[in-house]
This record gives structure tokens, C-alpha cells and sequence, in this order.
């Protein structure tokens, strides 16, 4: 394939776990010159991480643009493909394109080094490294020092590059010493763990050495090299790193409190080094996958839990951009690492994928390039994967380090089977909980339970599962969950507490859940238990949002990255009617997590209020590009450009485009019970449409004809899979169901409207029948008239309002009356499409005991 | 921007920013590390020419004390 015109190159750097927190004051003091200089010249910011922050799920995410779930890298170990045991997590696991096969696809010369996973090396248009390359062990140095061929893409380039590489014990005072300037007092016998420091270094060195040796000898449009090198001085040493804490002894913290200083400063040489081949066509761009929590967030102890080290990362990482059009000495908001891809795509003129999760980053370009998207780069060229197995040699030492860094458990080599169920346990976890990162909390559901019935006593699914309930309202199993949870007595009191409270807040209790809070508080670490923002949550829930505010601004002190924090501050401003600070306040949510709909709606509604009616449609356009179900976003969109903008066209498109989105369409009959809807359910069936019933509840007394329902109605507020199966046919839904409807159909609704008296009188009359008695009878219950009265006006609310919604009122005495005309009526209002006559036949004026009195 | 140079790495010459050859520490240094390949392969260079000056020591000693 021809290339494109070649202007543009990109070099992509990436320092695992590098955190602004530590780069900053590093800068301040001089100590990190060139990194200054690329942060002057550029745009920076913060780059949201993912959930969980596993290096080799979020590098894939880097490079492919899309979550886990969809690339297929879920954890550090996999299976072999033999079932012969295990092996660290590899490159042929990626399943989807990574940006250096669509550059090269295009006919651009890309060199990728070193990223996780990235072994074997797969063939490229350029040289590929792979993350085995320099991997190194103590004893093997230097004529045993092996490397398979598989690290290197070509293959005959790899006896070139295995000479490049450098071994821990080629090192010696003059390397070390900068990072631990009284090295002669470590007592390695006793611990001292300078090894792990040369290994480290070492690694850094080989791939750095790889990496500038690429750039100065080939040709190259993309090249990317990525360190782990932060990552690991910062689990063996961060808890060394000023200031001194209490639980740390006084003698270590003297030996070692320089070496993450000491990282950060060889990682600012390098980067001086590849600034030698950045020329004016250049971009430059400096990334890192989370970061690392360096100040009173750090962890005082790891829970006994597989991979949990990774809760010393912070959930930002960072990004620096310099280069031809990016904005100089500017700030960037609302980052995640999902952008990556799609940005560098669009730096080099070419479209993003609709099927990748993140979004060009706009902001750092001083005129940015509007380049319509594609379906996906799935379908084209560039993909070339290769069979080649892995030498027992790089595996091993890859496990070990994985080992030694607390990333996963000690491979049981006696008991392979027992090794493949924990890593197969641990993938679809970490499966699991990258769905509930990217909102799919059903398809979590699905493997959470799962997992639980094989795993019952592992309470990190269980507690997930609670968690995942709530959010998709079904407090019942949450309810069951957390019961279960407190049974098993080995689970952190306080922590169950947080839990408990927030499924009360879920039940509507705020002041139960604010009393379990209250509880919690004793229990809990408050840097790490976000218990402040829980008890905002029951002030703001009973509307005293000045309580609320002060509890989070408490919070805010504690966690001044947390995004909910911001989030529900700017909820409360807006609560007061203080349109601007909620909107500041929505904005800050959104610099921290982009990816939140709410946090834009907010900002869309404020924003509206304050009449900045341009700036409200990109906040409510985004809350649609993230959750298209978004209906009250959509609907304050119209609003906007129908009312305020004088833009109808503008309202139209956004109608047709919804409508081209839409599934398909869903006939309901709804209503409140015993206001016609079976009679109606049966009419339509008659006539010739397909109804979704489970047929569970049979026809009796009070429905001689049947009751037409489906118990999966019932789940709507949780459930909202099964309505592809409800495709074109007729369901029934009561009235207060019908806002829980998603907004992927478009509902043609039949509401049956009865007087209220006269449906009171039928209800009453069937629960006598059913035996069921309900006190007095003959006094009219004003109250539950009222209710009554007050869920009809709701769904017709909602009804009037929802873009896709059409709906018809059919009076259930008319269709008794005259279940023909009644018949013509509803037949046109659906299209059309049902014979009329047979419809007809269905009404039973009998049935039509209860007329008012 | 540096420019491409396909010449071995044994013919380069590191130079300090004023020009002057630089003298390559035999112990090595981090500043060696993170010039990358050319520093690396330098470092290395001087090892291995220290050890062949010290062979060739031995070679003269050896051939003066012969004569």
C-alpha cells in the first residue's frame, strides 16, 4: 500500500506509573530540566487510568484505543494454549488492531519497544521489540545471557539488538550510587535489595539502548518505546520516599529515600537523548498509564489479595504533547489513556474507529482537524500474528519478576491445575471488572456470579456483586449480598458498613444509612474510605445540601483528584439554583473523569440555565456520545436548539440520527392495572401481532381471557436485556414502569385510561375475589386516588416528552362501547398493520362490572 | 535533530558540548546509560581497549624480557 504523504512523526514515550505529584516539585527544584522543556513547549495533563489499573490491560487500551474487554489482554499470566500450565500475559492475547498496525497498514514505518504485552514480536512495518527482550537473571551473565530470536521483528535483526542490551551486574557503584549515595552500608545478606534496583535499571538501559538505536539508524514515521521502570522503583521504594513516615524505620528511610528521585532523573536524561531526533515534523508525546500515590495516600499495608500492589496507584497518569500544532505552555482536561490512539490517528490525518472507546484530544491542537470517523479498522489489512511459542527460559524470569513484584501469586509447579483455575479465576475477574469500568454492569453481573458460584467464598466477588446490584437498582440481591457478607466475619467491619450505607441510600433511608456511615467512620481509614463523600450523599439525598457541601469539601482536602466529589458539589449548587459554581464545579468532575455522562449533563443543565445555550449542546452532545440512552439530555439538546438557538434543522437531525440508532420498535400497552391493558393485550393479538407473554400467569376470574404479561416486565428498573426479544411485538407494562424504558427503541404506547374511582372499585373487588380483603371498602381512599392519579400524570409526562415515544390514549368505557371504531382507531395509530375486525372481537362488554357510581 | 548514521557504533566519538573528545569513563556512569546505544557500545569499547592495552602490557613485558 502507498503511504500517505509523509509529514507528520510521532515518537511515543511511556514511563509506567509516572505521576505529576512527583514530576512537579522534581521540576521546581531543576531536577528534571528536559521534561520541563517539553512541558513548556506543549500541552499537558492528566490521563484517567482504568479500572482495574493493571499495566498490560491499560498499554493494550493505549495502543488500541478500546477497553479490555473488547481487546482481550486481561491480567499479567494467561493459560498456555496447550493447557500445560501457565505463562505472563502475551501479545497474540491482544485480539483487535494496535495503532502501529494501522500506520503501518497505511505505509508508515513504525517501530514499537518494549510494550506490555508485546512478545513474540509480531511482524510490523519495522522493527519490533518485544517485552522479553530485556529480561535478565543474576546468574546467566555474560556468555549464558540468552535471548530468543522471537524477541526481535525482523528476526534476523535479533543477534543486532541482543548485543544492545545491558545486564544488572555490567553495573556497579558509578550506576547506583546516584540513587543510593551511602550504598556501601546495605547489607544485602540482610535484605538490602540493590539487586532488584540494578535489575531494574538495567532493563531500562537495554530497551532504552534498543529504542535509540532504531531512531538513529532506520527510517521511521512512528516509534514507541515503553519503560516499566517508575513502576518498579516505586513498589520496591516509594515507601522511602519523603517525607519520612512513622511506620517506616529511620535507618532504611536514610539509604533509600533517593531512589525515586533518582528514577525520575534517569528517565529525564534519556528523555534528553531522544529529544536529539525530534525534528520540526515531530510530535513528541509522554504518557504513563496510572500514576503512583506518593504523598498521605500512600498505603500503610496491602491487603492479602492477588495483584495488590496495584492499590499503590494513583488513578492518574499523565501526558505531555509537543509538537507541530500543539498548543504551547497549555493545560489539558478530561484525558484518558482510551485517547491515545484516536489522537495519534488524527495527528497523522487518518479517522478514528467508531468501535474504539476513546476520543480525539482535541485540546492539545491549536487547529484541530475535524476527520469523519470509520466503522472500525477491524476489517482492513495490517494484522499479522505469529504462532511462535515461548522459551521456558524468558517465561520463567518474566514470572519471577511478576512474582517479585507482588503482581501474582507463586506458580504452585506441582499443581498445574490448580495454577490454570486461579489464573482463569483472576482473568475473568479482572473481565468483570473492567465491564463494570466501561458501564456494562449486566455483562459484570453475568461473570461476578458466576465466579461466586465456583468461588463462594471469596469475598472480593461477592462484594463486587453488591456493588454492581446497586447500581442497577436491584437492592433485593444487594440487600441478600451484603447479609451474606457480614456472615462471613473475616470481611473489615467498616468497610461492609460504607457498603451497607450506600444500599440504604439505595432503599431511600438516609438517615439509617447516614447512622451506618456514622458507624463506618470509627472503622475506616478516612484517606482511603471516601467516608466524607458517603455522608454528603445522605445530606444531599434529605436536601441539606450546606452540610453536604462542607462534608465534601472535607472530602475534597483528603482526595482533590476524586471526580464524584466534584460531581455531587456541583449537584448541590444546582440544587441552589448557583448555576455558575455547579457548572465550575461539573467541570472540574469532567477534567478528572471525561467519561462520566452525568457530570456533562450537569454542565449542559447549568450551563443552560445561565443562558450559554452554545456551550450547553457540547456538554449535552458529549452526555449522548457517552450514553446515547441519555434522554433528558437529549431532550433539553432539542430543547435548546429548537427554543433557544433558533436552530429547528439542528433538532431535526439530532431526531433522525437518534431514530437511525434506534433497535427497532416496541409496541407496549400500558396503563395502571385493571385499566383495560389485557383486554387491550388480547385486541391486538386478535388482530394479528405477536404479544410477549411467558404465559405464567393464567386466565381466572378476575382476566377470563388471560392476563398476556411477562414476569421479565418486572425487572425493567435492572433488567433491560430482554427487550431485543420484545422486538415488534406487544408487551405489557404497567404505567409506572414505563421511564425505566431505555432509549435504543422506539414505543409505540396504547395507555388505557379508566376513571380512577372505577379503577379503585375494580381493584378493590378483585382483591376481594382473590380473598384478599383491604379494610374498609366503602370509604373512598382519597390518598391512594391521589397516588394513583399521580403516577398517570407522570408516565403521560414522560411519554409527551421522550423523543421516541408515540403514544395514544384509548378510554377503556369507548372500546366497550365501541370496540370497532375503538379497533379503526388504535389500528391507524400503529400503522396500519392489524385487522381491525378481528381486533373487535375481543371485547367483552360483560367484563365491564365496575362503571361508576 | 541528529541525523541518520548507519556507521558502526565502534567509529563513533563522543564529544563533550564544547567539541572535545570525550574521555569515557572506564567504570562507566548513568549519563553513558542514557545516551543509549552509542553510549552503551562506548563504554563497552573502552572496557575492551583497556583490556587490550593491558594484553598488549603483557605481550611487550613478556617480548622485552624474551629480547
Amino acid at each position: 500500500m502507498n503511504p500517505q504523504p509523509k509529514k507528520q512523526k510521532v515518537i511515543l514515550l511511556g514511563w509506567d506509573a509516572a505521576d505529576w505529584k512527583i514530576i512537579n516539585p522534581l521540576m521546581d527544584q531543576g531536577l528534571m530540566p528536559n521534561l520541563k522543556k517539553l512541558v513548556e513547549g506543549g500541552s499537558i495533563g492528566k490521563l484517567k487510568t482504568l479500572d482495574p489499573a493493571f499495566s498490560p490491560m491499560i498499554w493494550t487500551s493505549m495502543a488500541t484505543g478500546k477497553r479490555p474487554y473488547k481487546h482481550g489482554v486481561l491480567g499479567f499470566q494467561e493459560v498456555r494454549p496447550n493447557r500445560d500450565g501457565i505463562q505472563p500475559i502475551m501479545g497474540t492475547s491482544r485480539k483487535v488492531k494496535a495503532i502501529w498496525n494501522i500506520l503501518g497498514d497505511k505505509g508508515y514505518k513504525t517501530h514499537v519497544v518494549g510494550w506490555w504485552p508485546s512478545h513474540p514480536a509480531e511482524p510490523i512495518n519495522g522493527i519490533c521489540i518485544s517485552d522479553m527482550y530485556q529480561k535478565s537473571n543474576m546468574e546467566a551473565f555474560p556468555k549464558d545471557w540468552k535471548m530468543s530470536d522471537a524477541c526481535v521483528y525482523p528476526r534476523e535483526m535479533a543477534a543486532h539488538f541482543k548485543q544492545l542490551r545491558v545486564h544488572p551486574r555490567e553495573l556497579n557503584e558509578q550506576h547506583l550510587l546516584p540513587f543510593v549515595p551511602e550504598l556501601g552500608k546495605i547489607n544485602q545478606k540482610r535484605g538490602g535489595n540493590i539487586y532488584g534496583l540494578a535489575q531494574t535499571l538495567s532493563h531500562a538501559a537495554s530497551l532504552h539502548s534498543a529504542f535509540t538505536n532504531i531512531l538513529r539508524t532506520q527510517e521511521w514515521d512512528f516509534a514507541a518505546l515503553y519503560l516499566d521502570a517508575i513502576d518498579h522503583f516505586c513498589h520496591g521504594f516509594m515507601k522511602y520516599h519523603p517525607p519520612h513516615r512513622p511506620n517506616i524505620s529511620k535507618a532504611d528511610y536514610d539509604l533509600y529515600h533517593r531512589v525515586v528521585t533518582g528514577a525520575y532523573q534517569f528517565h529525564d536524561m534519556m528523555l534528553r537523548r531522544i529529544m536529539d531526533f525530534v525534528d520540526e515534523h515531530t510530535t513528541i508525546l509522554l504518557v504513563s498509564d496510572h500514576g503512583f500515590q506518593p504523598d498521605h495516600l500512600r498505603p500503610k499495608i496491602l491487603p492479602n489479595e492477588p495483584a495488590s500492589p496495584a492499590l499503590e496507584h494513583s488513578p492518574y497518569g499523565i501526558i505531555a504533547a509537543q509538537g507541530p500544532g500543539i498548543k504551547k505552555d497549555s493545560l489539558l482536561y478530561g484525558a484518558s489513556v482510551l485517547d491515545l490512539t484516536p489522537t495519534i490517528l488524527n495527528i497523522f490525518g487518518l479517522p478514528t474507529g467508531l468501535d474504539m472507546d476513546g476520543k480525539i484530544l482535541n485540546n492539545i491542537f491549536e487547529k484541530p482537524v475535524d476527520i469523519p470517523p470509520i466503522e472500525t479498522w477491524e476489517n482492513t489489512e495490517g494484522f499479522h500474528r505469529t504462532d511462535e511459542q515461548v522459551g521456558e527460559d524468558e517465561m520463567n524470569i518474566m514470572l519471577k519478576q511478576l512474582e517479585d513484584l507482588g503482581y501474582i501469586e507463586k506458580t504452585d509447579s506441582a499443581n498445574v491445575e490448580k495454577s490454570i483455575r486461579r489464573v482463569e479465576r483472576e482473568l475473568d475477574y479482572n473481565l468483570a471488572c473492567s465491564y463494570i469500568d466501561g458501564r456494562q454492569l449486566f455483562e459484570a453481573i453475568e461473570v461476578l456470579e458466576g465466579l461466586q458460584e465456583k468461588y463462594p467464598n471469596d469475598r472480593r466477588f461477592l462484594y463486587k456483586l453488591a456493588t454492581c446490584y446497586q447500581s442497577v437498582n436491584d437492592l433485593k440481591k444487594c440487600r441478600t449480598s451484603v447479609d451474606a457478607l457480614r456472615a462471613m466475619d473475616i470481611y473489615n467491619s467498616g468497610t461492609l458498613d460504607v457498603l451497607e450505607g450506600s444500599l440504604l441510600l439505595g432503599e431511600k433511608k438516609p438517615n439509617e444509612a447516614m447512622a451506618m456511615f456514622k458507624r463506618a467512620e470509627e472503622n475506616v481509614d478516612p484517606n482511603t474510605s471516601k467516608i466524607y463523600f458517603m455522608l454528603a450523599r445522605c445530606h444531599f439525598m434529605v436536601s441539606r445540601f450546606e452540610n453536604a457541601l462542607r462534608l465534601l469539601e472535607k472530602e475534597k482536602q483528603i482526595n482533590p483528584d476524586e471526580p464524584m466529589v466534584y460531581q455531587l458539589m456541583a449537584k448541590c449548587y444546582t440544587k441552589q439554583q448557583e448555576y455558575a459554581q455547579a457548572a465550575e464545579h461539573a467541570l472540574e468532575a469532567i477534567a478528572l473523569d471525561f467519561q462520566n455522562p452525568v457530570s456533562h449533563f450537569v454542565l449542559g443543565f447549568n450551563l443552560f440555565h445561565l443562558g450559554r445555550y452554545e456551550e450547553a449542546t457540547t456538554a449535552l452532545e458529549n452526555v449522548l456520545k457517552l450514553a446515547p440512552d441519555y434522554n433528558d439530555a437529549r431532550k433539553l439538546l432539542m430543547t435548546i436548539y429548537q427554543t433557544h438557538l433558533n436552530k429547528p434543522d439542528q433538532a431535526i437531525a439530532l431526531r433522525k440520527a437518534f431514530e437511525q440508532k434506534i433497535e427497532g420498535t416496541i409496541y407496549i400497552v400500558s396503563g395502571m392495572p385493571r385499566s383495560g391493558t389485557s383486554m387491550m393485550m388480547q385486541m391486538l393479538h386478535k388482530g394479528g401481532l405477536d404479544v410477549f407473554t411467558d404465559r405464567k400467569r393464567e386466565a381466572d376470574e378476575n382476566n377470563s381471557k388471560g392476563y398476556f404479561e411477562h414476569e421479565l416486565v418486572k425487572s425493567l428498573p435492572r433488567n433491560k436485556s430482554w427487550l431485543s426479544d420484545a422486538n415488534q411485538k406487544a408487551v405489557k407494562i404497567i404505567a409506572n414502569l414505563l421511564p425505566h424504558l431505555p432509549g435504543r427503541f422506539k414505543y409505540k404506547i396504547i395507555f388505557m385510561e379508566r376513571s380512577v374511582p372505577e379503577l379503585l372499585q375494580s381493584q378493590t373487588r378483585m382483591l376481594q375475589r382473590l380473598g384478599k380483603r383491604t379494610g374498609d371498602e366503602e370509604t373512598y381512599p382519597l390518598s391512594l386516588a391521589d397516588s394513583f392519579q399521580k403516577s398517570i400524570d407522570r408516565a403521560l409526562q414522560w411519554m409527551t416528552h421522550n423523543p421516541n415515544v408515540e403514544y395514544i390514549r384509548i378510554n377503556y368505557p369507548d372500546v366497550i362501547e365501541n370496540p370497532f371504531e375503538q379497533a379503526l382507531h388504535i389500528n391507524a395509530f400503529l400503522g396500519n398493520i392489524l385487522k381491525p375486525e378481528l381486533m373487535a372481537t375481543a371485547v367483552d362488554g360483560q367484563l365491564y362490572r365496575e362503571k361508576s357510581r | 535533530m541528529e541525523e541518520k548514521k548507519n556507521i558502526h557504533i565502534s567509529e563513533l566519538v563522543l564529544r563533550t558540548p564544547d567539541g572535545q573528545p570525550y574521555d569515557i569513563p572506564v567504570r562507566g556512569s548513568l549519563g553513558l546509560l542514557a545516551l543509549g546505544d552509542i553510549g552503551v557500545m562506548a563504554w563497552r569499547n573502552k572496557i575492551q581497549q583497556l583490556k587490550n592495552e593491558k594484553i598488549q602490557a603483557v605481550l611487550d613485558k613478556r617480548k622485552n624480557s624474551e629480547k
